[in-house]
């Protein structure tokens, strides 16, 4: 049976000196293995919903919290984002404001270092993520010199040095040219496919990693919206029609024209590829 | 204004044979020099602590970068050593204003190579060896290590203030202070909220999860670092030897430069000769 990794429930928030609530009443689950995209305009409490699943809000961030959080059936009430940081790796928006050590090896031996991890197991674990990402020549280099999908990568694996089960990324690839973010996301998937881990992503450009989400979770002014299975979610009216990804949006357009959906229901095809399969 | 002074004073990655010296021997030479050269007050001892600093330099592959950052510094120096052989009422005013450029030249020649051989995770390092909290060590290599990061963005908001018509380099003193507050505004913040990333990020990655922290690297004194602190001492012990004896050095030592080579002298004969020209 698969196990429910992370269980949010009712959960809102309101910053200390906001007049608003960041999140309202938010309530869904994520399974174990499952790859959640997170969608929403900026400002729609994208990245404070993500603080709250590794316990940076409540503990971290001051305001009023209600509702609860679980990871695996614990209340991260009951944890600081320190423990939790086993259960959930964090990678932020901006890879340079996360980094703090002069290589990347130190830098994604930084958790581990952090825990008291004995040295012998910090060097097998950290040339393991190196050989994982494909970090090898830049090893020994400062993460100031490399470039910004690298230091991305860097960040990635040093959330992952703890090995969590769930990685919880906030707009990884907002700052990274096309190529890297395209890179940043094929890893991902394989962190899910092969290695199981369950990913909850914020993401503006849906188009890229539709095909990987299990589900989508659309938030707006700190409500959610829906929350299903991505092949069903764009047919909600709720989801806004000027954020609706490529492919669906000329398919559900075609429907309109033609009726595909009738015939084809949940069948709604995320690239190029299943969109010709789709029409043939 | 410009910052770019700053970029040379950087941890710079090489692998220089001073790279390879333990941090606290590099931190111990370094005060050691820097209260002797303080002390010092002569020409000739000035410049042997300069001769000596050269081949350091070279050694640490700072020569390119500690001429650039004179070339900054030359018109601090120039100015310091003109208005205090003018306007300074003691014994050999000129010796002592050229004492006073020697040792910008020296202390910015040494703290460079410093900053340049020394990283901020060595400073870190060398900072837990001497039992220091582990969170302050990190926050002071932190600090140390976004200096050149704050430095860039510094310069990116001054370009995108002047961009939008902000006339930094006009006007009186007062008008020139007054042109900074919306350069210090947005730099401010820029810090603050970078300060509160980092902070999230660290928390995230499980900071001070245990007081047993583990290191990957840790440092360890070689054979070398055991003569750069020997010699260390040696300079501290020969400073507080001059300071507590006040022994007078040796007059080959103690050379002065004459009276009639005075800037002031000459600086007058030059001026009573414009005066008759014109007259």
């Amino acid at each position: 049976m698969v196990e429910t990794a992370v269980k949010i429930d009712n959960v809102s928030f309101k910053y200390r000196n906001s007049d608003s609530f960041a999140l309202r009443r938010i309530s869904f689950e994520v399974a174990e293995g499952e790859f959640i995209l997170l969608a929403g305009f900026s400002g729609s409490g994208k990245s404070t919903l993500l603080k709250c699943l590794n316990g940076l809000i409540p503990h971290f961030h001051a305001g009023s919290f209600g509702g609860n959080v679980e990871i695996f059936g614990k209340s991260t009430l009951e944890s600081e984002t320190t423990q939790l940081a086993k259960q959930v790796g964090f990678v932020f928006q901006n890879p340079e404001n996360q980094i703090s050590n002069l290589t990347v090896e130190r830098e994604i031996a930084f958790p581990l270092e952090n825990f008291g991890v004995p040295k012998n197991e910090i060097i097998s674990r950290v040339d393991e993520l190196i050989a994982l990402l494909n970090l090898e020549e830049i090893k020994y280099k400062s993460p100031y010199s490399i470039s910004g999908g690298e230091q991305q990568l860097t960040a990635i694996a040093s959330a992952l040095a703890l090995n969590p089960p769930i990685l919880v990324l906030d707009e990884v690839t907002a700052h990274l040219s096309p190529r890297s973010a395209v890179r940043i996301l094929n890893l991902l998937n394989e962190l899910n496919t092969k290695h199981k881990k369950t990913i909850i992503i914020a993401e503006h450009r849906l188009d890229r990693c539709l095909h990987f989400a299990n589900k989508l979770a659309f938030l707006e002014k700190g409500q959610l919206k829906v929350f299903d299975d991505v092949r069903t979610v764009f047919q909600n009216k709720e989801f806004p029609e000027n954020m609706l990804p490529k492919i669906p949006s000329l398919f559900l357009k075609l429907d309109k024209e033609i009726g595909l959906l009738d015939e084809k229901a949940n069948e709604l095809p995320l690239t190029v590829e299943e969109l010709v399969a789709t029409l043939k | 204004m410009s910052l770019k002074i700053l970029e040379y004073f950087n941890y710079l990655e090489q692998k220089s044979p001073l790279h390879f010296v333990d941090p606290r021997g590099k931190t111990l030479f370094i005060i050691a020099i820097t209260c002797l050269t303080i002390f010092l007050d002569h020409i000739i001892p000035m410049c042997i602590i300069l001769v000596i600093m050269l081949p350091l330099i070279f050694l640490g592959r700072f020569t390119k970068r500690w001429l650039k950052s004179l070339l900054f510094l030359t018109p601090v120096i120039l100015l310091v050593v003109i208005l205090n052989a003018l306007l300074l009422k003691v014994d050999y005013p000129t010796t002592k204003a050229i004492i006073l450029g020697l040792r910008l030249i020296i202390l910015s020649g040494f703290f460079g190579l410093f900053f340049q051989t020394v990283s901020p995770d060595d400073i870190s390092q060398a900072l837990i060896k001497f039992k220091f909290p582990y969170s302050f060590a990190w926050a002071i290599s932190t600090a140390y290590r976004f200096i050149p990061t704050l430095a860039k963005e510094t310069n990116i908001i001054i370009d995108a203030q002047k961009s939008r018509g902000l006339q930094i380099d006009r006007g009186n003193l007062f008008k020139r202070v007054r042109n900074m507050i919306p350069l210090l505004i947005p730099i401010f913040a820029t810090a603050m909220r970078r300060s509160w990333q980092l902070a999230e990020a660290i928390e995230s990655r499980g900071w001070n999860a245990t007081k047993n922290r583990t290191y990957l690297y840790s440092l360890r004194l070689k054979w070398w670092d055991i003569i750069v602190i020997l010699l260390s001492l040696g300079i501290f012990a020969l400073f507080l030897y001059l300071v507590i004896t006040n022994a007078p050095l040796p007059f080959w030592l103690a050379y002065n430069i004459p009276e009639r080579f005075e800037l002031k002298r000459l600086f007058l004969i030059a001026w009573t000769w414009i005066k008759n020209l014109f007259s």
